[in-house]
This record gives C-alpha cells, structure tokens and sequence, in this order.
C-alpha cells in the first residue's frame, strides 16, 4: 500500500442553518478542533502551507485571519461542489511531491445568509444570456437523470426514498448532522414534490458549515499520531451533457472517470471499498453514484438499496454519516467532512455510525460546470 | 445586463440556426465555439437550419419556482429531429400528467417575461399535434 501522505488529525463543527455564526467563527471551531484532534498534539508553527476550499465567497489569503496562519502559502480551490474534495486533492499533491510536510485543509461555506439560500439565488433566473438554461434549478438538472435511469432500468421513486431513509437514519445517529430525525418510504414518497421525481425528502438541505483536516508526509506523520490514515490516491473528471452524448443523462461519466484514475493509483478495485462517503446531494445522485463508482454495473443502482447492500449494517455502507441529504452540504466544506469521516471510520472513532473493521474508504464529490451539474468529479481513496 | 453580450448573441438569440461538425456530427446549439464539444475538431462547422420538432429524452416537472414561472412546470431535454441538437426547454400547454419519456413536440422560441426593459427569451415545448 501507498504510504505517502497521512492524515494526522480532523475537525468538524455541528452543521446546520447557522445564523449566529460567520465564516470566521465556523473556521475557528474547525481549525481548533482540528488541532485537538492530533493524538500527540500539533503546533499551528508546524503546518507549512494551506489549501482553502470555498465555493463563493473567499481568497486563499483570507484564510489566514480566523487561523493566524500568516506567511505561509495559501490558495483557494474551487471546483463546484467538489471543491472540498478537490482542495483535498490538490494539498495531497503538494505534500506527496515533498513540497511541504504538514498542510491544512479547510473547508467552509456559508449558505444561509442570502434569502432562500446560496443556491436559489445561482440558479433559476441568472442574466438574460444565461435564457439557454431558463428556469434550471439544481433538483430539475439530477432529476432529469432520474427520469431517464426509470425510463431504462425499471427504477422508480420508492429506490429513491429508500436512500433516504436509510441516510436520515444514518444522520439521526451522527454527531454533526444538520437533519436528526427518521423517516419511512411513505413519508418521503407523500411529502411535497420539488422537481418531480424529486421530494422534499429527496433533497440535501440548505446548510452552514466548515471541517479542517491536517495531512502529513510519511517522513512526520508518525510524529503526530501512531495511527494515520494513508491517503491512497484521487482522481477528478470533467465532463458535461452539452457534448450530446446519452451517458450523460443516465450517469456521471465525471465520476467514472475520477474513480477509475483513484482506483489506478490506489492499486485497488471498487470491490475492495469498505465504506464510502459518496455526493447524495439528491437521493437519484447516490443511485447513479453506485454505479459510476463500479459498486455495481450501469443500470443496477437501485438494486443496491434494494438489497440492502449500502445500509449502515450492509456489506458496503454509503453516507454513515447521513451524507449531504442528512449532515447537510455545505460546499466547499461537504468534500473536507467527507474526508473528516472516513478518517474516524478508518480509525475504528466513529461511534454509533461506526462500521465494524474497515480499512478501505473512498470519498466522493459531484460539481457544477458550465449550464450543468455533474460536469466536475472527485475521488479520494484512504486506507489506514 | 449590458449590451456587448446580446449583440454577441444576436444570431443564436433570433435565428433557430445551429453548426453541425463535419467530422463527427455533433450539433451545437445554443452555445457556438470553434472546438467541437465531442471529438475536438477545431473549426470544421457548417451552419445547420435547426428543426422545430423533436423527442423527449427526459423531463422533470418543477413544482417550485421563482415568481415569472407558472407552475408546477414541465422541463424536458429535447431532441431534435434531423440535422438534430439537444436542447433544454420549458414546457407551454403541457400537463404533468402529459409528459412522458418519447413525447413528441414542437419546440419554439418565446418571451417569458420581461426584466430591466428587455425581453427574457426561453425555448417552450409543446405536445405536437400531428
């Protein structure tokens, strides 16, 4: 196994709509946290660069204030909603090429303080050249693959609110969730429709958050805890609808092209996967998500919930954490506390959403691109 | 909404006129660029006279949306006929219950609603009437 880059230590704050806190207070949290976390202790001196992961709203530079991590090197990710992931990534990158040996990932959004949320504002009506793609929301652009995986492979609403309820269950039992409540087939099938296929229950909430991580070289990584958890590789594709081609609209080709380069350089396969923290920002992403990731074959998504395959007791869980359907998604920080949670689950710390004996995770994210979503995919696979 | 991006767009905006690629077929519309979006061919376009008629590859009907909208409204990626092109459209005169995967329409090229003194164009559909 790839024995490289480690990750040494993780901070999250409880996610929700958060209107008592600004982006500094949610990073101050997480960073503190997250130096908490590191078994042998950490000095914030040690850390020798940082990546910023943020969708909207800030500068690498702007990093620097809540932390007081001035003069070292910075830069902000951006990379749709796997921006989080990406920033992961890239920080990866640096510390495998021994530019640095301890690096900061943060990641952080604010998503409640416009009205109607961030993502209301970004998508139904932007500027008049923008009319090719009038009246796009988010639910109509993963609902319209939806429509289409029913149209072909016999899958229908039911597999949808199977996964959320097995992800609302997840979220009740973790610690962070923004959602903490259950809910069953019927309550998701009846409650208000978004953007047929798609229900309320369907849909990620709007949510505040931030999560840190610290990764290390192999050469300290030791320093700083006896039990790191091995970064075993990533990937990112980028793809889009636009180019015509019909796997766009029953898939994310993105995303099988990001798992295939992970897969590569991990030296694994996906059967090898334990537990994954995959993009569910709609109950149809986690679906398409089973079978781009190569947890089964094109076609054959809703039958891993169907089977039970994904539950928190199954053979592969997906989303212990609630995903971004329960724990919330709050962009640029979605990616990091993916991550975040891995590394517990890799650690035998996860607590009540602890899945039994694993030592392969994978973490996935799904982003927008031009005119569409599911144009930009990242993959991490960790290992302990 | 300034005016160097509506007179960039004038052509695409009020003639239904797409550029098909001559080494893969591949049909652009509404976006223009020299570089085929599917096999990379850099300026091998030829303008196409797009069809107003066209398949539902799939659709979802959105039961919320900002005011301008009427709803619950039924959107469908559309397939036009022969030369072809995939477009994003907003329904008119169709139901939730009329929409299907396969639905022939027509596709047209009308104002929804009216913003800062200019008009705000979108692609409709309807069920066609054969």
């Amino acid at each position: 196994m790839r024995k490289e880059v480690a990750v040494i230590g993780a901070g999250m704050i409880h996610f929700g709509e958060l209107f008592d806190k600004s982006v500094d207070n949610m990073i101050e949290e997480a960073y503190i946290n997250c130096l908490n976390s590191v078994d042998k202790g950490i000095e914030p001196k040690e850390i020798e660069a940082a990546w910023l992961g943020s969708a909207y709203e800030r500068s690498g530079a702007s990093l620097a204030v809540p932390t007081g991590l001035f003069r070292i090197p910075i830069s902000r990710n951006e990379n749709g909603c796997a921006t989080g992931s990406d920033a992961f990534r890239n920080a990866c990158y640096a510390v495998k090429a021994g530019i640095y040996k301890v690096v900061l990932v943060c990641g952080v959004e604010k998503m409640r303080d416009t009205a109607g949320g961030l993502i209301a504002k970004a998508a139904a009506k932007s500027g008049i050249e923008m009319w090719r793609y009038r009246a796009r929301t988010m639910p109509a652009f993963f609902g319209l693959r939806g429509t289409r995986h029913f149209h072909e492979f016999g899958s229908n609403r039911e597999h949808l609110a199977m996964i959320s309820v097995k992800n609302h269950h997840n979220g009740s039992l973790y610690p962070y969730a923004h959602y903490k409540f259950e809910t069953t087939v019927d309550q998701v099938l009846n409650a208000p429709i978004v953007s047929w296929p798609l229900g309320l229950y369907d849909c990620c909430p709007i949510t505040d958050g931030a999560c840190c991580v610290l990764i290390a070289h192999a050469d300290v990584a030791k320093k700083y805890t006896d039990t790191p958890v091995w970064w075993q590789g990533a990937g990112c594709g980028v793809d889009s609808w636009m180019r015509g081609l019909d796997e766009n609209l029953i898939g994310f080709p993105a995303t099988a092209i990001a798992a295939r380069e992970a897969y590569k350089m991990a030296g694994i396969t996906p059967k090898d996967i334990q537990v994954a923290e995959v993009h569910d920002c709609f109950t149809v992403t986690e679906m398409l998500d089973y079978e781009d990731l190569g947890f089964c074959k094109k076609g054959e998504g809703h039958k891993m919930i169907e089977e039970g395959v994904v539950n928190l007791d199954g053979s592969l869980p997906v989303n212990p954490s609630g995903g971004l359907i329960a724990k919330g998604h709050p962009i640029g920080a979605s990616g990091v506390a993916q991550i975040a949670e891995i590394y517990e689950q890799l650690r035998g710390t996860a607590g009540k959403v602890q899945v039994p004996d694993v030592e392969i995770g994978l973490q996935h994210n799904i982003g927008l691109g031009r005119g569409a979503t599911g144009s930009a995919s990242v993959v991490n696979i960790l290992r302990r | 909404m300034s005016t160097p991006p509506l007179y960039r767009d004038i052509a695409q905006n009020l003639k239904f006129e797409g550029l098909k690629c001559k080494s893969c077929g591949y049909v652009a519309y509404p976006e223009y660029h020299r570089i085929c979006l599917k096999c990379g061919a850099i300026d091998q376009w030829e303008k196409v006279k797009l069809s107003r008629t066209g398949t539902v590859h799939t659709y979802i009907v959105s039961y919320y949306l900002p005011p301008e909208f009427e709803t619950p409204l039924p959107l469908a990626i559309v397939d036009l006929d022969p030369p072809g092109g995939r477009i994003y459209a907003i329904s008119t005169e169709t139901k939730h219950e009329d929409m299907k995967v396969g639905l022939r329409v027509e596709v047209d090229f009308r104002e929804i609603y009216h913003k800062d003194g200019l008009s705000v164009p979108s692609f409709k559909f309807k069920p066609l009437r054969e």
